[in-house]
């Protein structure tokens, strides 16, 4: 049996499991609760670093054939604070190779990416590699959309065995990571002969 | 003009180095430090200790005259062109002006709630620029109660990078956004943004005359831009960057 929220709300104050002190009707206190439970909270910002770009390359494959490194499949969706998807986002994302390094000299591992209307995006990359100077395997991302504020921001890999199998705890280990919501459970896929890593990295952008 | 100016910095550089040759001091380091900056007269040097902790030692005694402990995460620091101050970007968003030789009291504020990258003095020794990480620069005026003078903005992110003209007239800001942008100091109006470069700029400096600014690129190019009103750019291949830091 599935009720609406505002059925529900309706049944829980007829048989007394909720009382309700407010002299609202019913139908506004069901919206005001569905819009509480779709709010978001922003994704953390994780800084810029020096390797951004401009002028990415419009795709979403960043592998290349032959590309050493395990796949990675990364999507999500953007969305604003007050949990409505926004239509008309870019997303600029980077990233070193597999080896860790970045590509300056071209645009390899970095590419732009506009959602659309569902607000929805994917990349087909390889799993970063870690270099000297940063601790953790990490994505760069640059989400802009007008009426929102820049979202600069990075993913982690809970997998990273920077973490020790526990990122809850281990999160601080790379100074950078300012919340371990950035850090995100990866999925093992795929047949034996072709395994990818995917993982899922909603983006909430604030508004201005 | 420019390239004139390129000579310059070489010849500075040379000269640099054969003095580099000659041991002026020997000091032992108070601690293991992977950063040290010696004030613009040579009598003071001011240590990052690992774990972030400051020491400002007397040249050539090694003498200590200050310590600032590491709670607040010392993240970068700067001398003001006259010696007499020292600026500390914290962690936390804090900067601290701290007076490098007088009994004068140390000036403390909340600049921004991110972490400290980048300061800069104004050749006047007062004013001073602050780049937070991921945020807009600003300028404040320390003479007295720190005061906020302007707000910088980009398109997004912080700044990479600061300079200001000898004469305190014009300041130069790279973005993060990878645009570097003029400003007048007299009105904080922005007079003119140059958006070529797809990469961040890590350094920049004025000629002495303000007429052109050179820029580090990790392109291993160095340009150089005329300031307002032109707009010519000259990109020289050359592993020169380094020099403007």
């Amino acid at each position: 049996m599935n009720f609406s929220r505002r059925e529900l709300l309706e049944r829980c104050a007829v048989f007394g499991v909720v009382t309700l002190t407010t002299s609202l009707p019913l139908s506004a206190l069901a919206a005001a609760w569905d819009d509480a439970v779709k709010k978001r909270q922003p994704t953390p910002f994780c800084e810029l670093g020096p390797f951004y770009k401009r002028q990415a390359p419009n795709t979403s494959m960043l592998r290349a054939p032959g590309d050493s490194g395990l796949p990675l499949a990364v999507s999500g969706v953007v969305y604003n604070t007050r949990g409505e998807v926004v239509h008309n986002a870019k997303l600029e994302i980077w990233q070193t190779d597999n080896s860790g390094h970045y590509d300056i000299a071209g645009y390899r591992y970095r590419a732009l990416i506009e959602p659309g209307a569902k607000g929805s995006y994917a990349i087909e990359s390889v799993m970063p590699g870690h270099y000297p100077t940063r601790v953790c395997q990490h994505v760069h991302y640059l989400v802009t959309a007008p009426g929102h504020k820049p979202l600069i921001t990075q993913l982690y890999f809970a997998t990273d065995p920077v973490f020790a199998g526990d990122p809850a705890k281990n999160f601080t280990r790379d100074p950078l990571i300012t919340s371990r919501e950035l850090v995100r459970p990866v999925v093992i896929k795929g047949d034996p002969k072709q395994i990818i890593a995917a993982v899922n990295f909603d983006l909430v952008m604030e508004m201005l | 003009m420019c390239k004139s100016e390129l000579a310059a910095f070489l010849l500075l550089c040379a000269s640099t180095a054969t003095v580099a040759s000659q041991t002026i001091a020997k000091m032992q380091l108070p601690c293991e430090s992977p950063f040290q900056v010696l004030s613009p007269v040579g009598t003071q040097l001011a240590v990052q200790c690992k774990g972030n902790s400051l020491r400002l030692i007397d040249v050539p005694d090694g003498t200590q005259q200050t310590s600032i402990l590491a709670a607040r995460g010392v993240n970068t620091f700067v001398y003001s062109p006259d010696g007499r101050w020292l600026a500390v970007g914290f962690d936390d968003g804090t900067v601290d002006v701290i007076s490098s030789r007088d009994k004068v009291p140390s000036k403390h504020w909340q600049a921004s709630s991110h972490r400290i990258d980048e300061l800069y003095f104004f050749p006047d020794s007062k004013t001073i620029f602050v780049g937070p990480v991921g945020s807009p620069g600003t300028v404040w005026d320390t003479a007295n109660t720190p005061a906020l003078r302007a707000t910088l903005p980009g398109d997004f992110g912080g700044i990479s990078a600061c300079a200001v003209s000898s004469d305190g007239k014009l300041l130069a800001a790279a973005g993060d956004d990878t645009v570097v942008r003029w400003y007048d100091t007299a009105t904080w109006q922005k007079i003119r943004e140059y958006r070529g470069f797809l990469l961040e700029t890590f350094a920049l400096k004025f000629t002495q005359d303000a007429k052109q600014l050179l820029a580090g690129a990790p392109t291993r190019t160095l340009p150089c831009s005329t300031s307002p009103p032109q707009k010519r750019l000259v990109n020289y291949r050359r592993r020169l960057a380094r020099i403007l830091a």
